[in-house]
């Protein structure tokens, strides 16, 4: 009996006709998306800021253009991860990167996936998600670990765990002023802080149009937490869960 | 971010990618044709199969794994798109849109297997195509699918099950074609 299944599998596989894929069409299609898609995250993060030790010293932004000997100082809460700064320009108008010439080094080790969906796991069970919510593991996800919650009315949020190397510059996703809408706020009782957004991308969207909320709980550690909902879920109720997430696991990180 | 231990240059995994395309996505369109039943489907779970892969190209280190990692997107994608689409689909006996009409027994063989896996819940449909069509093993069909070697049992039994009537009609039609 197998084998006829065998033959018969095989059989109206190769009666189908396949077509060649463009592979070069879908490398710019990946690349246009990507850079859509996680703008205010993932592509944040890949632009270094500008010095962290004298931000912290000065705790304003007012030195963002020079680069200071302190910049390895410890992390001590979430805001160190975070810098509120406009993009820094050329004499021409465009903008630059300070940090192509300053690297700076993490000072938290790259965790395992499975801490990272322990992270996750911690953060679904404290926010205090409706009774009835699940959640499920999405190993294509991106970051360290990405989940799906579940919420019983189907609704789901994204729940990706990551973790910075370095500062990022919430205010440098773009030159025309994406992110501007962005808030950032001290998460209370902790040490983490949240980036908070009304204009996210949530889902895989062909397109990579925008149609989400998301809050972005960062650790003094510099780990993440993100959550991600459709537009029509209340944002300050993402937030409270979020924030209940982060405030449910103080001392685990 | 840090890069992934895996990372490759831009320029290099757009090289291994496009070569990868070029090697195996007719193998991939196949197994997507199986999973879905549908040529335009299986188009769509292709690309979007593809487009996935390339974004976490550095996070799959060993690159003699990557077939089985396409077949596992591929196959968690199908299922998001089967839950998704089962309230408002509905399963008939035969495809609502037949091909092109041919008297051959083959080719209505064909569309009859067709329908009959249509009608398997998307994870037997994933088993009994991963066991009979990939030649996986029990144990490689479970790492797949992030279950079981048990349920992997279960699920092929029942999927055999269910086609097993099913060929035995078309053995007999078969037959009677060439008596």
């Amino acid at each position: 009996m197998p084998s006829e299944v065998h033959v018969a599998l095989r059989d109206l596989a190769e009666s189908y006709t396949t077509y060649p894929v463009d592979a070069k069409a879908l490398i710019k299609q990946h690349t246009r998306r990507k850079r859509v898609k996680i703008a205010v995250f993932t592509s944040l993060a890949a632009l270094v800021t500008t010095s962290m030790g004298l931000l912290v010293a000065n705790g304003s932004n007012s030195g963002r253009t020079s680069l200071h000997e302190g910049s390895t100082t410890d992390p001590r809460t979430g805001r160190y991860w975070l810098i509120d700064a406009p993009p820094p320009r050329h004499a021409d108008g465009t903008f630059y990167d300070p940090a192509d010439s300053q690297p700076t080094a993490s000072p938290a080790p790259r965790e395992s996936k499975a801490s990272g969906y322990a992270a996750l796991q911690r953060a679904f069970d404290a926010a205090g998600l409706p009774r009835g919510s699940t959640l499920q593991h999405r190993p294509d996800g991106y970051g360290t670990a990405t989940d799906d919650a579940i919420l019983p009315g189907g609704t789901r949020l994204l729940l990706i765990r990551d973790e910075l190397d370095r500062p990022i510059n919430f205010r440098m996703s773009s030159s025309d002023g994406v992110g501007a809408h962005i808030l950032e706020q001290d998460v209370p009782g902790t040490r983490s802080a949240a980036l908070i957004d009304d204009n996210s991308p949530y889902a895989d969207s062909p397109d990579g149009r925008y149609g989400g909320h998301a809050v972005t709980v960062v650790a003094a550690d510099g780990t993440t937490v993100m959550w991600v909902g459709p537009s029509n879920l209340n944002l300050t109720t993402l937030k409270g869960w979020a924030f209940s997430g982060a405030q449910g696991t103080v001392g685990s990180e | 971010m840090r890069p992934h231990p895996g990372y490759v240059k831009r320029a290099d995994r757009d090289g291994e990618f496009t070569a990868y395309v070029a090697a195996c996505s007719g193998s991939l369109e196949r197994f997507a044709y199986l999973l879905t039943t549908d040529a335009s489907q299986a188009q769509d779970l292709l690309q979007s199969t593809l487009m996935q892969l390339l974004a976490h190209w550095s996070d799959v280190r060993d690159r003699a794994s990557l077939d089985a990692y396409a077949r596992k997107i591929m196959i968690n994608k199908h299922r998001a798109w089967w839950r998704r689409r089962s309230s408002s689909e509905v399963i008939t006996d035969r495809l609502i849109m037949p091909s092109v009409p041919d008297a051959t027994w083959q080719v209505d063989a064909r569309q009859d297997l067709l329908s009959q896996l249509r009608k398997l819940p998307p994870r037997q449909r994933a088993t009994v195509v991963l066991r009979y069509y990939e030649d996986m093993s029990e144990a490689e069909v479970a790492a797949v699918l992030g279950c079981s070697i048990g349920t992997v049992k279960s699920q092929t039994s029942r999927a055999l099950g269910h086609l097993r009537a099913h060929l035995a009609q078309g053995a007999a039609n078969e037959e009677a074609h060439r008596a």
